[in-house]
């Protein structure tokens, strides 16, 4: 098998898929753009030992993950990797029981890096909390704790745009 | 309705929503398969390296405890220089007025207009004693669009011998730079206010890298603000100041491969940072919060011109085969650049290319006025 073998076609079927997992985890498709180019690049870097794992994607999600939270970490990414800023944040609608999503998609932006990974892999990736740990190289724990701040912050976050409107949430 | 729930809505929407690009797949295999021949230089690097210190028990000193494409060796910063008294000596033009000869000749272009000047003596190359085969003409005007620096710079193997000029946009009052010991000096730039100049500074003939120097152009007082300490194969750093004249960025190439990134470094010196990784040609907006840049730096396939906020937002102007020498206009609305063959100019809002002129890069004289550099 040569080098490349397959990679075009691996691109072609998956880029969507991780393109929009990639904005989730960026909150910016520009980022999201750079992020995914970047783990493709790698993954055909690697593609030789890729190409021949069960979950091809699973790596490239593993690799996009890892960058935007080890960019957290990392001063020298900071210049490209700073979140967005929502100076204006919308209020619920005042008659509506359920949450607005232009309430709390700005908030699960304003998420640290690492806990809006867990929520991202959690609620859309739909992963156990075992296979969000392994995605993230940390004990299962790790992700209960960071899961559970994160739905606290969400939750107060909720909760401070309510004061200013009606909106509700359980 | 449990949080749980909303959320795995919201994320379903948003994703859906999202608006996905389509992936430039020659660009994703050029780009693996640089970073391919990068780790596996990257290995043997790290071999020599290990050899290298074992032999001179040398610890390996780590910046700022990051080490990927950072340079090599100890990046500090040396105190000022004594003044190179006097800075500038007047110089004669060698000859007259030239023919406005497009591709060959410098000329000034009025964008409004179309009308093609011949630069003035003392702004063209051959007027000073620096044309030749092979030599590329570097122009950057002042921000009262009254003096010009002009310099050259010779494609490998590099003659030795380039030097500094500037003169009044009239060619009048032309002067040569006089730089601190027997260095070449490259890619010259003009501070915001105009008292100070950054360029870099190296021994002509080889690929060693030399330094940035920030002088003063009245006493002639020069700071090295960073010294590279090793040689690259592509060693021009094209320094630029921020617009509010308390920085320096420029572009450094990785090592062992091709490709650069853009970094920041106080015009007082000390550690540089890395601002941008593959990037290559920056340029600050007026604004002095957007950073004009071109990638990817390997300049081996589609490249774009990028405007990055500093605040992780970036945005793409326009997209092309090759781009060089990008120039932002004085109120930031154009940024002009050459593909090799043309100087093109796109607008910055809405991404419109207009093809301009033939040659080979153009410096702003004012917001509709370009000078024009020939192919070397």
């Amino acid at each position: 098998m040569g080098a490349d073998d397959g990679f075009v076609e691996f691109v072609s079927a998956r880029w969507s898929r991780l393109f929009r997992l990639a904005y989730l985890l960026t909150g910016d498709r520009t980022n999201a753009e750079d992020l995914l180019q970047s783990a493709m690049e790698r993954t055909y870097a690697r593609w030789g030992r890729v190409s021949r794992m069960d979950a091809p994607e699973a790596y490239v999600r593993k690799l996009m993950t890892n960058v935007v939270i080890s960019a957290r970490r990392r001063p020298s990414w900071r210049h490209e990797w700073l979140r967005d800023d929502f100076p204006e944040r919308p209020l619920p609608s005042p008659d509506s029981d359920v949450v607005d999503h232009a309430v709390l998609w700005p908030l699960v932006c304003a998420l640290p890096e690492r806990q809006r990974a867990v929520i991202v892999l959690r609620f859309y990736e739909d992963l156990s909390e075992a296979d969000t740990a392994d995605v993230l190289g940390c004990a299962v724990g790790t992700i209960k704790s960071q899961s559970h701040v994160a739905m606290r912050a969400l939750r107060r976050g909720l909760d401070a745009t309510s004061l200013n409107g009606q909106g509700a949430h359980s | 309705v449990s949080l749980d729930q909303e959320l795995r809505s919201l994320l379903q929407d948003t994703a859906e929503r999202c608006e996905v690009t389509t992936p430039d797949v020659e660009a994703l295999v050029t780009g693996g398969r640089s970073l391919r021949h990068r780790q596996r230089v990257g290995r043997t690097g790290a071999g020599a390296l290990v050899v290298a210190l074992l032999a001179t028990g040398v610890g390996l000193m780590a910046w700022g405890g990051q080490s990927d494409d950072r340079p090599e060796g100890r990046v500090g910063t040396v105190g000022p220089s004594e003044p190179v008294s006097p800075s500038w000596l007047p110089v004669t033009p060698t000859a007259g007025p030239q023919q406005a000869d497009h591709g060959v000749m410098p000329f000034f272009l009025d964008l409004a207009t179309g009308e093609r000047t011949a630069v003035p003596a003392g702004l063209a190359p051959d007027t000073i004693g620096m044309s030749g085969m092979g030599t590329y003409v570097n122009y950057d005007v002042s921000s009262d669009g009254r003096r010009v620096l002009v310099s050259t710079c010779h494609s490998y193997p590099c003659s030795g011998t380039d030097k500094v000029f500037a003169a009044n946009v009239d060619g009048s009052d032309l002067r040569e730079l006089r730089l601190p010991g027997a260095l070449s000096g490259y890619h010259p730039m003009w501070s915001p206010d105009g008292t100070r100049i950054v360029y870099q500074a190296r021994s002509g003939g080889t690929n060693r890298v030399g330094s940035l120097v920030v002088q003063d152009v009245e006493s002639g007082r020069s700071n090295e603000v960073v010294h590279f300490p090793y040689e690259l194969s592509w060693w021009v750093l094209f320094p630029s100041f921020s617009p509010d004249g308390r920085s320096i960025v420029f572009q450094l190439s990785h090592h062992g491969s091709p490709g650069s990134d853009v970094w920041s470094v106080p015009v007082t010196g000390g550690d540089p940072t890395l601002l941008l990784k593959n990037a290559a040609w920056p340029a600050y907006l007026p604004d002095g919060r957007h950073l004009a840049f071109v990638e990817p730096s390997d300049g081996t396939h589609r490249q774009r011109i990028r405007i990055a906020d500093g605040h992780g937002d970036r945005r793409t102007v326009v997209a092309q085969g090759e781009i060089r020498w990008p120039t932002v206009s004085p109120n930031g609305a154009r940024i002009a650049f050459g593909n090799g063959d043309s100087v093109r100019v796109v607008d910055v809002s809405t991404g419109r290319v207009v093809t301009v002129a033939r040659g080979e890069s153009a410096e702003w004289l004012d917001d509709h006025t370009l000078l024009v550099a020939p192919h070397p």
